[in-house]
């Protein structure tokens, strides 16, 4: 399940989204190979570049940022397709 | 039920039979977000139905796709010919099959723009078709979840 979308019920809407930017926070975005690695590259730059779009696209409509992640911008995972889901 | 089939009565002295025949020559395209199980779903109630396949697999997951090719060609109880297995990143090897009328049957799993796009090319010979298309699997959480535990579908691992 990809979970691109949560529907949480509002009397618990901000315990889940503490603990969920908690836990996106201690995600690690890193080679599918390094068993250090929480999740593993995008399909291609495209996709990468498309999500990241998406949440810029939200955050420019008033969305609130909690945890914002990007791509790689420096060092070598910024040769991959790796977008990570807290500051990279 | 029997392989050959069954009888009804439908009406006295009356029988109708139903046979479960292969189509031919099964068409699967499978989705690069997903390129094994997806791919798999498809072939394995093709095969079992008797049917010969050919299988276009995403140019994205290439280094997926020949090790997926690579434990194919280990199954000896599969006949040479039964399965036959491209790869591309566009369509036309996949256009191919949808125009092809020796092709009766078109599984397609992706979005619902090319399922359009493919069912309406396959409608020229009347085919068959499986078509997996869109959706955004939203999780709902209620207000009685645990939220010490994840739960288990939408956890990482």
């Amino acid at each position: 399940m990809t979970g691109s979308r949560l529907l949480v019920h509002r009397p618990i809407l901000d315990a889940v989204r503490d603990k969920l930017g908690a836990r996106l926070q201690a995600v690690r975005a890193g080679p599918s190979s390094d068993p250090a690695s929480d999740i593993g590259p995008m399909i291609n730059l495209e996709s990468v570049a498309r999500v990241d779009r998406i949440v810029e696209t939200a955050i420019a409509e008033g969305a609130k940022v909690i945890v914002r992640g990007g791509p790689f911008k420096d060092g070598p995972l910024a040769k991959g397709r790796l977008l990570s889901p807290n500051a990279p | 039920m029997t392989e050959y089939g069954r009888a009804i009565e439908t009406a006295p002295g009356r029988y109708s039979t139903t046979l479960r025949e292969p189509m031919g020559v099964a068409g699967i395209i499978a989705p690069w977000n997903s390129p094994v199980v997806l791919f798999i779903r498809s072939l394995a109630p093709a095969l079992a139905a008797g049917c010969t396949v050919v299988g276009k697999l995403p140019g994205w997951t290439a280094q997926t796709n020949a090790r997926m090719c690579e434990v194919f060609a280990e199954v000896e109880s599969l006949p040479k010919g039964v399965l036959n297995l491209f790869t591309e990143l566009h369509g036309d090897g996949a256009r191919v099959m949808i125009d092809s009328p020796d092709v009766p049957a078109i599984s397609f799993t992706g979005s619902s723009r090319t399922g359009q796009a493919i069912s309406a090319a396959g409608a020229k010979h009347l085919k068959r078709f499986g078509l997996e298309l869109g959706g955004k699997t939203p999780i709902l959480v209620f207000d009685d979840a645990d939220s010490t535990r994840p739960c288990p579908s939408s956890r990482r691992r």
